[in-house]
C-alpha cells in the first residue's frame, strides 16, 4: 500500500494532527459564533421545542430571503474552503454525509431539529422516480443554485393516492413538506442543484413509509422513531444472548410503545420465559381496542395447541 | 412442579405487516437517498498505539 508523504509524517506527529484538529475546531466556533450567533441559533432551538417558523424572524428570513441564504452559505464555504487551503488534511468538523448523487452538511442542530447544507448531483440517464417515501418531518427550503423539477406529493386520506405537483425549482425557490402526509423528491438535476434546509421531526414520529407512486401500493414501512429501533436491536440481541435479566424490561416494553416494538418484546420474553411471556400474551390478547389484541389471540390459541401444559399458568395469580 | 415449556423464538409469527428499523427502505425506484436525515458520528482516536504501552 503506497502512503503519500504528507500523510505518513501526520501519522507519526501526533501533535501536528491535534494542531489541524484544534484549528478546524476554533474555526468552526468562531463560524458559529459570527454566522449563527446573532438570533438563529436561539430560533433553531426554539423551532426545535416546536414554535412556528413564522414567530421566528431571524431563521425564517434565512430560508425566505435568498441574499440572508447565500451570504450564510457563502461565508461558511469561504472559511472552510481557506482552512482546507492551509491543509489539504483537515477534517472539517461538521457531520456530513454522501450517497449517490447526494451530499449533506450539517451546519447547526438543537434538539431535534437541524439546519443543513444539500446538494444533489445530476445523476445522469433517465430518473424518474416510480416510488416515493414519505418521513415523519417539517422540511422548510430554500435553493440556493441551480436547477432541477421539485416533485411535491400529497397522500390523500383514503388508501392508495399519491397526488403530485410538479414545478421547477431554481434560485431562490423555497420548498416547504410537513408532517407524515407531504413530501418532496428532487428530479431532473441539471449540473447540481445545492439547497438550504431547516428540518425537524416530532417527538414520537409516525412510520416511514414507501409508496408506488403508480397506485399508492405500500412497498416499505420502517421505524421513523429512531429510539424505538435502538430498543428493537437491543432486545433483539439480550433474547439471542438468553439474558434472563433482561426479562423484566423486556416483558414492560411488551405494556407500550410502537406496536411493531411490543410484538417483537412479546416474541422475546415468550423464547426467554414462556411462563411470563405468555402470560403477557394472554394480558395483550384481552386488551379491547388493542391493535395487538388480535395477533395476540391468534398465538395465544396456537400456543395453547403446541404447548397445552402453559393453560394452567395464567390462571396462577400474578406475583406482582 | 408443572415443567415450563421451551418456545422457539423462530416458531414465533412477526405481524402480518413488516416494520423495518429506522432509516431502513427499499431505493427501488427512488432516485435520491434523502427521506431521512440521519447522520452518524464516526470517533477517531488521535493515540497512537505505542502511547498506551
Amino acid at each position: 500500500m503506497r502512503i503519500d508523504d504528507q500523510i505518513k509524517a501526520l501519522r507519526g506527529d501526533p501533535a501536528s494532527q491535534r494542531r489541524l484538529h484544534d484549528e478546524a475546531e476554533q474555526a468552526a466556533a468562531r463560524w458559529r459564533a459570527d454566522a449563527l450567533g446573532g438570533g438563529i441559533l436561539g430560533d433553531l432551538k426554539a423551532f426545535g421545542e416546536g414554535s412556528s417558523l413564522r414567530n421566528l424572524a431571524q431563521l425564517s428570513s434565512l430560508l425566505e430571503d435568498i441574499h440572508a441564504a447565500r451570504t450564510l452559505v457563502d461565508g461558511f464555504v469561504e472559511r472552510m474552503a481557506s482552512l482546507l487551503q492551509a491543509n489539504p488534511f483537515t477534517l472539517i468538523p461538521f457531520r456530513h454525509n454522501s450517497s449517490q448523487g447526494l451530499v449533506t452538511l450539517q451546519l447547526a442542530r438543537s434538539g431535534s431539529a437541524t439546519l443543513s447544507l444539500v446538494v444533489y448531483e445530476e445523476l445522469g440517464g433517465e430518473q424518474r422516480p416510480s416510488a416515493v417515501t414519505f418521513a415523519d418531518m417539517d422540511r422548510h427550503e430554500i435553493v440556493l443554485r441551480g436547477r432541477a423539477e421539485g416533485h411535491f406529493h400529497t397522500r390523500c386520506a383514503r388508501v392508495g393516492a399519491v397526488e403530485t405537483r410538479i414545478e421547477p425549482l431554481s434560485q431562490g425557490t423555497r420548498l416547504t413538506s410537513c408532517g407524515p402526509m407531504q413530501t418532496r423528491q428532487i428530479v431532473a438535476v441539471q449540473g447540481s442543484l445545492a439547497i438550504l434546509q431547516l428540518s425537524r421531526t416530532p417527538t414520537a414520529p409516525a412510520l416511514t413509509e414507501t409508496l408506488r407512486l403508480s397506485d399508492g401500493a405500500l412497498l416499505h414501512q420502517s421505524c421513523g422513531h429512531k429510539l424505538t429501533s435502538q430498543h428493537e436491536m437491543a432486545i433483539a440481541l439480550l433474547g439471542e444472548m438468553g439474558r434472563q435479566d433482561a426479562l423484566e424490561p423486556i416483558l414492560a416494553m411488551t405494556r407500550e410503545g410502537a406496536d411493531h416494538l411490543r410484538w417483537e418484546a412479546l416474541r422475546h420474553a415468550l423464547a426467554l420465559d414462556a411462563a411470563a411471556g405468555f402470560q403477557a400474551l394472554s394480558e395483550i390478547a384481552a386488551l379491547e381496542g388493542d391493535a395487538l389484541a388480535s395477533p395476540a389471540q391468534k398465538l395465544r390459541t396456537q400456543l395453547l395447541h403446541s404447548h397445552p401444559e402453559l393453560a394452567p399458568k395464567e390462571l396462577q395469580p400474578c406475583p406482582a | 412442579m408443572m415443567k415450563t415449556p421451551t418456545i422457539d423464538l423462530g416458531s414465533l409469527p412477526s405481524l402480518e405487516t413488516a416494520t423495518g428499523l429506522f432509516g431502513s427502505g427499499t431505493q427501488s425506484g427512488v432516485a435520491y437517498n434523502d427521506a431521512i436525515v440521519a447522520l452518524m458520528v464516526y470517533v477517531y482516536d488521535t493515540l497512537p498505539p505505542d502511547s498506551l504501552v
